[in-house]
């Protein structure tokens, strides 16, 4: 019999892939900008979360999922929230997050945002190309982004009716499966 | 926190659709038991059977994050979620198990023997982006909102809650390169 290991209690192991420092990740002192107006609730635990106003003040929602060195796509409810508010996004996840998106049927927002970090297994490699990417985004003109949504705007209204409909679908789906069990 | 004995974070209509189905004999959110499994075996021991029926079935929901060791190919709570089954003899096939690990079964079929795999093999669902979590179900009760391109003022917005390395890394980049300005950010680092 192989008994049980226990995990030190609330230690992430797979936190630690950061080798030879090369780039920081130290923690800093928290910040908040003025515009965010939820700052307490970072975990969108009812729908007013995840479709604030606000989140409409901006272009480009750089979503930081939970896990990132991480052998699974795993989406939390993060990712609902610029679908759910229509806007352009960038996915600091886990890899092939975004190609799982897309077997579901979402679309994303290639050539406009590079995502070959989305193929990158290597933790280093892939948050390297991130930050190029945000830092580029972040240095884009504010009228250059309006446009940008204006061309994509069948794409976050396909993904918005997506999601709206999917609690529906996924549950048939459910259902029929376990049908078969 | 989630008590091992209350309602799991499984959505309503998710539960109802099982409980039509099955006969659940309990059900389970693994955030309650990650840090010490003998929460979940002392529960689970309340309703062990001698035998079960086909239709008995316990659902396990599992949204957080797993623990990997280096170089191990499985998570820690999915090994010790396979043992405690194991070491209280319940069929691996009465489980439900729920989540938003996208292809976690490759875990499970490592860890259970291959001689059972055909017929102890628990039902695993991890492939819905709802993953039937009432915090992602929310979803469908939202309102169509008009795109208000007008009403953009900045380029971006990066909210990062929970201490995470990744976060750390892209908070420090913005900060460092005097984006915070055209980037939205919050950092809390708790």
């Amino acid at each position: 019999m192989i008994h049980r290991i226990y995990p030190t209690p609330f230690t992430r192991i797979n936190e630690h892939w950061l080798k030879n420092n090369t780039v920081n990740g130290y923690p800093s002192e928290p910040y908040v900008d003025s515009l965010i107006q939820d700052t307490s609730n970072h975990f969108h635990s009812n729908l007013m979360d995840l479709q604030s106003n606000w989140q409409q003040s901006v272009g480009i929602d750089i979503v930081t999922e939970t896990v990132f060195n991480y052998p699974y796509p795993q989406t939390t409810e993060k990712i609902l929230r610029p679908i759910l508010s229509k806007r352009i996004f960038i996915l600091v996840g886990a890899p092939h997050t975004l190609a799982w998106l897309h077997s579901l049927g979402f679309k994303t927002f290639s050539p406009f945002i590079n995502e070959d970090y989305d193929s990158l297994n290597d933790p280093t490699l892939r948050i390297r190309e991130l930050m190029r990417e945000i830092s580029r985004v972040g240095n884009m003109d504010v009228d250059f982004i309006k446009d940008a949504l204006r061309t994509f705007t069948d794409t976050l209204e396909h993904n918005f009716n997506l999601l709206k409909s999917l609690e529906v679908s996924e549950l048939a789906s459910l259902k029929e499966r376990l049908s078969k069990v | 926190m989630v008590d091992i004995n209350t309602k799991t974070r499984l959505s309503p209509n998710a539960r109802d659709m099982l409980n039509d189905t099955f006969n659940i004999l309990g059900e389970y959110d693994l955030i309650c038991t990650d840090h010490d499994f003998n929460i979940l075996k002392d529960s689970l021991e309340t309703t062990h059977k001698s035998m079960y029926e086909p239709n008995d079935k316990y659902i396990v929901v599992h949204y957080d994050t797993d623990y990997y060791l280096p170089r191990s190919t499985y998570g820690l709570t999915i090994f010790n979620l396979i043992k405690t089954f194991e070491e209280l003899d319940i069929p691996l096939h009465t489980m439900i198990f729920i989540t938003n690990h996208s292809g976690i079964s490759r875990e499970f079929k490592e860890l259970i023997p291959k001689e059972e795999i055909e017929y102890n093999f628990p039902t695993i669902i991890d492939n819905y982006l709802t993953c039937f979590v009432v915090e992602s179900t929310v979803a469908s009760e939202s309102i169509s909102v008009p795109l208000n391109i007008d009403k953009v003022i900045k380029p971006a917005m990066c909210m990062m809650g929970c201490k995470r390395i990744h976060r750390n890394i892209i908070f420090n980049m913005i900060k460092d390169e005097g984006l915070l300005g055209s980037i939205a950010t919050s950092y809390a680092n708790t």
